[in-house]
């Protein structure tokens, strides 16, 4: 069985023994072993495998556990282990059940139990539900309202039975047709209906629960003419070509992965042969190939082209690449054709040093795990040490073709979302402007040069707004007492008398922040006792601490306070700022509290500006 | 010296199986291997097609009971 996911590998010679010694990971290196073993073109055969040794192994992956049942129309017999494994790939753990196939109707009818407590019914319907007799009534708009309304109702009453999702599939077009072209736009016709009928099911994606696998557009992607199976239809009641089962476990699989919120969001890229043709250190910036003159130059440019495309949607990207980052900077600045651009990538690691272990800085750069990532590049060499030692970055087969590595990265599933956001497509930038600012403390002599070159403006806010609240209540680790308030307490700090509160936003010469601390104290007599400090950490290291001191300070010395006193309450996350009142002046008082003498106070040194 | 028909064949079904101990010879049909349901059928007769480079008819399918009628309709393709 051959299936079309070019942009896996083959399985390596030693696969079965690979996948028998996953038995004997331990529990900690056991998902990285999953997630690599997931990463190939996995035969049925290969999948079954898989799906036994990690039975038997008694381990379970930690990734997020999913149980799925199957409605089908169809046999799904071959379906469950080819799904499980190409979980594995997007770091979900499917456990498969399906009802026996039959009327998708009845089937639910008879599930009701099963369903209950299933994270994800799968509807997989194919054309052979809506076989016509010879009547053109039989598919017309009458009997395509009525498809719509009882697939409708099915997704409902399986939300009803207890279902936490749906997944209802689009229906792939049979071969052929009645009359040739106008079949699309002849209603009664198979592919008018079908067509129709798919429209409605994509909108079924709108609703709360409800996601929609495309798998028309795979059939299409396919081939219909492959796709069908017309004798395993008869012989077995397959719903389509048992060639393309690792395919079609690929597409649910992704799906759910997604769903899990575990796409990966980091597109590694190599230079030299990956986004352009030639070697730029051998070739010069002139000579390589990248551009409309000729069809190399052509493959490369779409190649560029779909990577931009998925930054655009929010996917980070970043170079890792053996090369002279000079060379590689004025490449992207100079080239006519460079349709990436260096403010496009979040890091260029362009340099002679391992590219595992520049990887590995991309990812705790932008704190991501390593199961972000997604590695593209054209060595054998270096994909193979990649995978070797970074088991959970995905590294994508390069193909022998220039011009379909494009293809690759429109057509891996790694990037697969449930939804686009606004923010999904802001967010690209937002990480660039992060890593900007970490480019420029790596650069900068000193930190206090680094925090006078950020340019930093605090704007005192004490608005008691929403933003205010969250960072009370959904601050973890810059949090000194991790005390939260209700929602009629936040009310309460605005009408009291006796609080002081203290709020801002910080921006820079990168962009806004946005408001990014928090702190309310209490007066009692000539105390000023710190209820709760917190900010965020992305604006960690500013010494935005020390100006909202400053301004804390003199709002304690307004109301008569002499002395401000801080608690650190330990948790499990906020190890962070166990030392905050020590490193802010602060006298141990011996007894768990923390002083500060308003009086002999003197300002702390800081690089933001104060605005009111 | 080729490989036989049902040497090739004993390596599907090995493989199929999951059991490297199993032996057929031409008698051998479904009542001997207890995993041998109409579920595996199908997927012995779509993993011996790719094996060898061939694909069998609806007609052929329906006469394909024993490792015998295996043998010869795969050499018939052959």
């Amino acid at each position: 069985m051959t299936s079309s996911l070019f942009w896996l590998p083959e399985p390596p010679k030693d696969y079965k023994a690979r996948i028998g010694a996953v038995g004997k990971a331990d529990a900690a290196s056991f998902d990285g072993a999953l997630t690599a073993l997931g990463q190939y073109r996995l035969s049925d055969r290969d999948a079954a495998r898989l799906c036994r040794a990690v039975a038997e192994s008694g381990i379970a992956p930690s990734f997020p556990a999913k149980s799925l049942f199957v409605l089908s129309d169809s046999t799904t017999d071959y379906l469950p282990h080819n799904l499980t494994a190409a979980g594995y790939r997007y770091g979900v753990a499917l456990d498969v059940a399906a009802a026996p196939f039959g009327q998708v109707q009845l089937a639910l009818a008879s599930s009701r139990t099963a369903i209950g407590s299933t994270d994800i019914v799968l509807v997989a319907l194919t054309h052979f539900s809506f076989a016509a007799d010879a009547s053109l009534a039989a598919l017309d708009d009458v009997a395509l309202a009525k498809a719509t309304e009882d697939l409708s109702s099915l997704v409902d009453d399986c939300l009803a039975a207890g279902a936490k999702s749906v997944m209802v599939q689009t229906v792939p077009l049979p071969v052929g047709g009645r009359f040739g072209s106008i079949d699309r736009r002849t209603p009664g016709s198979e592919r008018w209906f079908l067509n129709r009928l798919n429209e409605n099911i994509l909108e079924l994606a709108g609703r709360p629960g409800v996601m929609v696998a495309d798998i028309d557009a795979l059939a299409s992607e396919i081939g219909l003419g492959n796709w069908h199976d017309a004798r395993g239809r008869g012989l077995a009641k397959l719903p389509f070509d048992s060639r393309y089962l690792p395919d079609y476990a690929d597409r649910i699989a992704r799906l759910v992965g997604a769903s899990a919120g575990r796409s990966r969001k980091l597109l590694v890229l190599d230079l030299d042969n990956t986004i352009w043709g030639g070697v730029i250190g051998d070739d010069g910036i002139d000579g390589i190939r990248l551009g409309p003159d000729d069809a190399l130059g052509e493959a490369y440019l779409a190649v560029q082209r779909a990577a931009l495309a998925l930054r655009d949607r929010g996917v980070v990207l970043a170079v890792c690449s053996k090369n002279d980052a000079a060379t590689v900077r004025e490449a992207f600045d100079t080239h006519p054709y460079m349709v990436l651009k260096q403010d496009h990538f979040v890091e260029i690691r362009a340099n002679w040093d391992d590219k595992a272990e520049n990887i590995v800085h991309i990812c705790e750069a932008l704190n991501f795990g390593l199961d972000a990532a997604v590695f593209l590049d054209d060595n054998p060499a270096e994909r193979e040490r990649v995978r070797e030692s970074l088991p959970g970055v995905a590294v994508l087969e390069f193909p022998a073709e220039p011009a379909v590595i494009a293809d690759t990265l429109r057509c891996c599933g790694y990037f697969e979302t449930t939804s686009v956001t606004r923010e999904d497509k802001e967010r690209a930038g937002m990480y660039a402007a992060d890593a900007e600012r970490a480019q420029a403390l790596s650069v900068s002599r000193s930190a206090d040069d680094f925090l006078r070159g950020l340019g930093m403006a605090f704007q005192i806010d004490d608005v008691l707004d929403d933003r205010f609240a969250q960072l009370l209540n959904k601050t973890n680790q810059f949090n000194l007492t991790l005390k939260r308030l209700a929602a009629g307490e936040i009310d309460d700090l605005q009408r009291s008398a006796d609080t002081i509160v203290v709020g801002g936003k910080l921006r820079d010469k990168f962009g806004e922040q946005g408001k990014i601390t928090a702190v309310v104290a209490r007066i009692e007599g000539d105390l000023g006792h710190i209820e709760n400090w917190t900010m965020s950490c992305r604006v960690l290291g500013r010494g935005v601490e020390r100006a909202v001191l400053n301004v804390l300070v003199d709002r304690a010395r307004d109301r008569g306070v002499r002395t401000l006193v801080g608690r650190y309450v330990p948790g499990p996350r906020n190890a962070l700022v166990e030392d905050h009142y020590r490193n802010l002046g602060f006298q141990d008082a011996g007894d768990g509290t923390w002083h500060l003498s308003v009086e002999a106070f003197t300002p702390l040194e800081h690089f933001i500006d104060m605005v009111r | 010296m080729t490989t036989s028909t049902i040497e090739r064949l004993q390596h599907v079904f090995r493989d199929q199986f999951e059991d490297d101990a199993i032996s057929i010879t031409r008698d051998t049909t479904a009542a001997d291997i207890e995993e041998w349901d109409s579920v595996l059928h199908i997927r012995l007769i779509l993993a011996i097609e790719e094996a060898f480079g061939i694909r069998f008819s609806t007609t052929e399918v329906g006469d394909l009971t024993s490792v015998g009628d295996l043998v010869d309709r795969i050499d018939a393709h052959l």
